[in-house]
């Protein structure tokens, strides 16, 4: 093959990335030219997800494609991520059409800086070498640092973005610590010559360096997923960050985190199963245990979510800590589930502090006798990321996590002592998800039940349109409420399906280390 | 009334519609008919008059053609290899039964309702409520897995938090409202934690069928899996008794058994037409069905009643059933003495499930259901005639301005003290024989538990409708509409005990076939017990008994040993008074343990992370990073840097812990 169709190939490939950077320049420099047009900025936003992911679902039949000498994937994990990606951009823009007033004169900066992340989480979940991953992490890093402190007239939001910057700094430099050992032993950036070295060379998996290396590892996937103990940063750049900006860090970029997670740990470092099992074990119950008992204590509806944040990806963590097609499977279903009722509520949040300007969980009492629908969405959402039944969708997705993690055989977990770590996980995550339960209906009762709050009474009865546009988030919530009710209902084994698809090419690389049933 | 094979057919297929019609109906409402009170009272009524008049039909047409029965339909909703997750319709006769007490508790509540909230500014809210919460049990009833139940269980409650919750404006509506959801989450853990153990276990065993089903004929069933997995050696006795008691949870939680009991005298807040409906048919009744429902769970793996889950539902009921009488000896608020009632009367149920006398117990649920709705819907009505007086000592001499009332009250009061002749003392005498042949010492706790049953009960009757009236203002009878449901509820309360008893056979002491044993039993074959005449005699002396001395006190006033129990001197009476008033201070217990113990440990285990941990750390990270120090100086809060040290001490634990913990040794 001649040097100019390789190149139109990795075009071609490529061109649902190319999609985003298109609207990238285009709403980049469109205020500035046409400032007469303003509005239209996150309609090309809007547009460029949406021909990209319908792009990308034509991607979906063309199996494993290498380019650029192995550097990017193109597989089923790829296309469903960057399908993914580009639905919660989509969401997290029309979330932002209802929060411009806050974003002044440079609400086209932010769409740009938005569509930047979304393409380097497409980026991330394809890449197959790591430099370009850490290249790609690393754009992503930049552009959640300047989204979070795009208020700037906002202490808050300043606060957010520098404590961001300064915890990805640090993680950044774990990251390439672990990258500076894995090509030091094994003489490659490539995923497929690390994944062979690792086991053919002298390098055991008992060795300190390999250990070393997983941890590392860990600690970078680790910040992005907001686990134990490196969540620090969450609370603070959730409260203080713009919502919707929130709404993305909340799963936009975990799942970009996720596609590492699931690229480096579940396939590349797959013969060293055992250990990262170990670790990220007990990062899930930190993160479970510390996430719902902080969350519990919580005034603010965003800090909430942040915490519950931390406990869900605890929950998580059980699927992929099982570590074979069935755990890593139930836990991108619990992704998907995760990410529809999380924005949300977001959307939620959004639309009732636009109108208030709180974000205090007391002020939601009683706000179905002014705001029926936001109240009732609002509950439906939190109803699921509680894991009650109604719709099924959030339960179902807890439900797999938990009989996969079940049938999780026993490990060495203090020098000989050995435990059955699988039913240990899922008897904490139920236990911790009483406290869930707890908060999540909390404000679902206030918000159905009890007597309006003084911020709810000032609320005029019809909803005052000139002010602020309010049409995004609330388009963005009942997307995501119409998409929660499909998944409880019709669209569970289709969800499932997608679910399977997207992680049967990391088994297909590798020995199948799961004998049992597939879900 | 005899019944075509093929009609029959059609009724039993047709099931659904009972469980669509009246949530159709509820959706309705909500979305629109709210605007017009009288439609949206009316489709509601109409929905579940119609649910009750299918559900008769369907029970006539199995009692009719035997062979019918079990029939169930399953529809897909997740399937895997070896994970057939299903949502469908099972009618047995179990499911029958159940379906005619649903219906005809909700119809006669529905019905109630239109005089009793007749004013209230949430009428039609109510009625999408009442509809909600009807067919959500119905759905329960219904359910072919345990899955399915799972779903719908969780439907029950919610709907139930609304209900309790109606009146919000309440502080203690509220606070009843939080009381019954974390209660019932505690339960649902047990239940749901449960499942999935059972179904992690078996989950091979099930093959492509419908996990978790009740009833199959291809041998996977709930009974068939447990003795598969048993011959298979993937299940022993203990890991079953572990299952079978935290799926029990569940039950004890929704049929407020102790220790989570505490809810459902607290649930009175809620209007009075649905503290009928949740004491009777639907909530509390949920519990006793899914034990029986998923009995073979209880049992031991081979199929024994001698098992470990079964001893335990045994003492569970038979204590709580104790406990809730002591406490309805000395309780004056007209519901709340109900309510604690009804705790104690689930007890007998769960005694007698437990003590193998399995359709005994559902008889009684099924008895316990009419008469305990009646006595709700004479409450609300006394209630409804004195303007919100719920107070017995503010009452008395009611019998003369609400006679209909205080005769049904009567009747009822009489079938739940075990008159002979009234329903209730065919099924209790059921179960008590069963638990003195079971365990002895159960068995005379039971009898004591009868009389106090009719002590308690008595009091209560005599301090309300007997004597000078106490209070103030002009009480008088209710409307037709109250009233009308109250004599209709009267019937099966004196006569549905008969369905479950053969007179001609017991005059001459022996045990024959009657309708109830030999529709709904668990095995093959019906079991008949020889009717204990004996212990008939001894319950009947028990109520008697209680009868006397209520009389004696209350209506003769020639004892007065009340008075002397409450102002007496002796510390012994006192504390024994005081522990039944306080209801064995088990709100007290569990409010001690969380906020003495639960709240403290919570908040000094955050401060102590905090000031201990955190602060030093981010001063000892202050140092390391002096030279950095600069640039944070002009930071509001220090902490910056201490986020990433603690990304940098994770990483160092972590490898330490794995490597020298783990891997090294």
């Amino acid at each position: 093959m001649n040097d100019i169709s390789l190149y139109s190939n990795a075009f071609l490939g490529l061109l649902p990335e190319f999609v985003i950077v298109l609207a990238i320049l285009i709403s980049s420099v469109w205020n500035l030219f046409v400032p007469k047009l303003k509005f239209l900025t996150p309609w090309f936003g809007l547009l460029a997800t949406f021909v990209s992911s319908m792009m990308l679902a034509f991607q979906l039949n063309i199996g494993t494609v290498s380019l650029f000498n192995g550097v990017f994937t193109i597989d089923k994990l790829t296309v469903i991520f960057g399908i993914f990606i580009n639905i919660i951009g989509f969401i997290v823009i029309l979330m932002t059409m209802g929060y411009e007033q806050h974003l002044k004169d440079n609400a086209g900066e932010f769409y740009t800086i938005l569509l930047t992340a979304i393409v380097s989480v497409m980026l991330l979940a394809g890449s197959s070498e790591l430099v370009l991953l850490f290249v790609a992490l690393e754009t992503l890093s930049i552009a959640c640092v300047m989204l979070a402190g795009f208020e700037k007239q906002d202490v808050k939001s300043q606060e957010a973005c520098l404590k961001y910057l300064i915890s990805t700094a640090a993680v950044t430099s774990t990251l390439l610590y672990g990258f500076s050992f894995i090509y030091g032993l094994t003489g490659s950036t490539m995923f497929s010559v690390i994944q062979e070295q690792f086991v053919t060379l002298s390098m055991s998996p008992h060795s300190l360096i390999s250990v070393l290396i997983l941890v590392l590892l860990i600690s970078a996937v680790g910040f992005k997923l907001s686990i134990v103990p490196f969540h620090m940063w969450t609370p603070d750049v959730f409260e203080g960050a713009p919502t919707p900006v929130t709404a993305f860090l909340s799963i936009g970029s975990k799942l970009g985190a996720f596609a590492i997670a699931l690229r480096l740990l579940v396939v590349v470092f797959g013969k060293a199963i055992f250990y990262w099992t170990l670790i990220l074990s007990i990062l899930a119950v930190l993160s479970m245990v510390v996430g719902n008992l902080i969350a519990l204590s919580q005034k603010s509806f965003k800090r909430m979510l942040a915490y519950s944040s931390i406990a869900h990806i605890g929950y998580m963590l059980i699927g992929i800590v099982e570590g074979s097609s069935v755990g890593v499977s139930a836990a991108m279903f619990y992704l998907i589930v995760y990410g529809f009722m999380n924005l949300g509520a977001f959307a939620a949040a959004i639309l009732f502090t636009n109108e208030t300007n709180s974000d205090n969980i007391d002020d939601y009492a009683g706000l179905i006798r002014k705001r029926p629908i936001l109240a009732l969405g609002l509950s439906l959402c939190l109803i699921n990321l509680a894991g009650l039944p109604i719709p099924p969708a959030g339960f179902l997705a807890k439900f797999f996590v938990f009989s996969a993690g079940f049938n999780m055989g026993t490990i060495p977990i203090f020098f000989n002592y050995s435990a059955h770590i699988g039913s240990f996980l899922v008897v904490i995550a139920l236990l911790t998800s009483i406290p869930a339960i707890y908060y999540y209906t909390r404000v679902v009762i206030k918000m159905l039940v009890s007597e309006p709050s003084d911020v709810v009474k000032a609320l005029p009865d019809k909803r005052q349109s000139q002010m602020v546009s309010q049409t995004g988030p609330i388009t963005a919530l009942g997307f995501c409420i119409v998409m929660l009710c499909l998944i409880g209902t019709n669209l569970v084994d289709l969800t499932m399906n997608i679910s399977q698809t997207s992680i049967k090419p990391l088994y297909v690389s590798h020995e199948s280390r799961s004998p049992n049933s597939e879900f | 009334m005899s019944i075509s094979i093929n009609d029959a057919k059609h009724l039993i297929e047709s099931a659904w519609l009972l469980v669509a019609v009246p949530f159709l109906v509820g959706f309705l409402i909500i979305l629109g008919l709210h605007k017009s009170k009288p439609l949206s009272m009316m489709i509601s009524i109409g929905a579940v008059g119609y649910g009750f008049i299918h559900a008769l039909l369907i029970m006539l047409s199995l009692a009719q053609h035997s062979d019918l029965g079990p029939w169930q339909v399953n529809y897909d909703w997740f399937t895997a290899t070896n994970l057939r997750l299903c949502m469908g319709y099972l009618v047995d006769n179990l499911a029958a039964m159940m379906l005619v007490v649903v219906t005809a508790i909700s119809l006669v509540v529905q019905i109630y309702t239109h005089g009793y909230m007749k004013d209230d500014p949430g009428y039609s809210k109510f009625y999408a409520y009442l509809s909600l919460f009807t067919a959500s049990m119905l759905g329960l009833v219904v359910s072919t897995n345990l899955f399915e139940t799972y779903f719908f269980w969780e439907l029950v409650g919610v709907c139930s938090y609304f209900l309790i919750g109606f009146w919000w404006q309440k502080e203690s509506a509220a606070q009843a409202c939080l009381k019954a959801f974390i209660v019932n989450r505690i339960g649902d853990f047990g239940f749901l934690l449960g499942i999935i153990m059972f179904l992690s276990i078996t989950r091979t065993l099930w093959c492509e069928s419908p996990i978790l089903a009740y009833v199959s004929n291809s041998g996977r069933d709930l009974g068939s899996i447990i003795i598969q997995a048993y011959n298979a050696h993937m299940l022993t006795a203990p890991m079953l008794s572990v299952i079978a008691l935290l799926i029990f949870l569940g039950p004890m939680a929704k049929s407020a058994q102790a220790p989570l009991h505490v809810w459902l005298p607290d649930a009175m807040e809620g209007p009075t037409p649905i503290s009928a409906l949740i004491h009777a048919a639907t909530m509390v009744a949920a519990g006793i069905y899914l034990v029986a429902r998923a009995y073979p769970l209880w049992l031991t793996p081979d199929g024994s009643l001698h098992s470990l889950g079964l001893t335990v539902i045994a003492w569970v009921g038979g204590f709580t059933a104790f406990m809730a009488a002591t406490i309805a000896l000395s309780q004056f608020d007209i519901k709340r003495v109900l309510a604690w009632s009804t705790v104690s009367q689930l007890g007998y149920m769960f005694v007698g499930l437990g003590c193998g006398a399995f359709s005994g117990g559902l008889f009684h649920l099924f008895n316990h259901a009419f008469f305990k709705a009646m006595l709700f819907l004479c409450s609300g009505a006394v209630i409804h005639g004195l303007h919100g007086e719920q107070d017995i000592r503010k009452m008395g001499g009611l019998f003369k301005s609400m006679p209909i009332t205080a005769i049904c009250f009567l009747i009822g009061t009489l079938s739940i003290s075990g008159c002979p002749g009234l329903s209730g003392f065919f099924s209790k005498d059921e179960i008590i024989s069963a638990s003195i042949e079971h365990n002895l010492p159960l068995g005379i706790l039971m009898i004591v538990t009868a009389a106090m049953t009719s002590f308690y009960m008595f009091r209560l009757f005599f301090l309300t409708f007997v004597g000078e009236f106490r209070g103030h203002g002009h009480p008088h009878e209710s409307p037709l509409s109250m009233t009308g449901p109250l004599m209709a509820l009267a019937i099966p309360s004196i006569f549905s005990g008969y369905l479950g008893v053969n007179l001609p056979a017991l005059i001459q002491g022996r045990a024959d076939t009657s309708f109830f044993p030999s529709f709904i039993h668990f095995g093959s074959t019906p079991i008949f017990e020889e009717p204990n005449l004996s212990v008939m005699a001894y319950s009947t002396i028990a109520a008697i008994l209680g009868f006397v001395l209520a009389f004696m006190i209350y209506k003769a006033k020639s004892l007065s040993f009340n008075t002397a129990i409450v102002e007496s001197k002796n510390t012994l009476v006192q504390i024994a008074y005081k522990f039944s008033l306080n209801k064995w201070y088990f709100d007290e217990l569990y409010l001690t343990i969380l906020q003495k113990f639960i709240l403290p440990v919570y908040k000094k285990l955050w401060e102590t992370v905090d000031v201990l941990i955190v602060d030093s750390m981010v001063n000892l990270s202050g140092l390391i990073a002096l030279g950095l120090g600069e640039i944070m100086r002009y930071f509001q809060n220090g902490r910056a840097q201490f986020y990433a040290f603690i990304i940098f001490f994770g990483v160092v634990a972590l490898t330490t812990y794995a490597y020298y913990f783990v891997i090294m040794p």
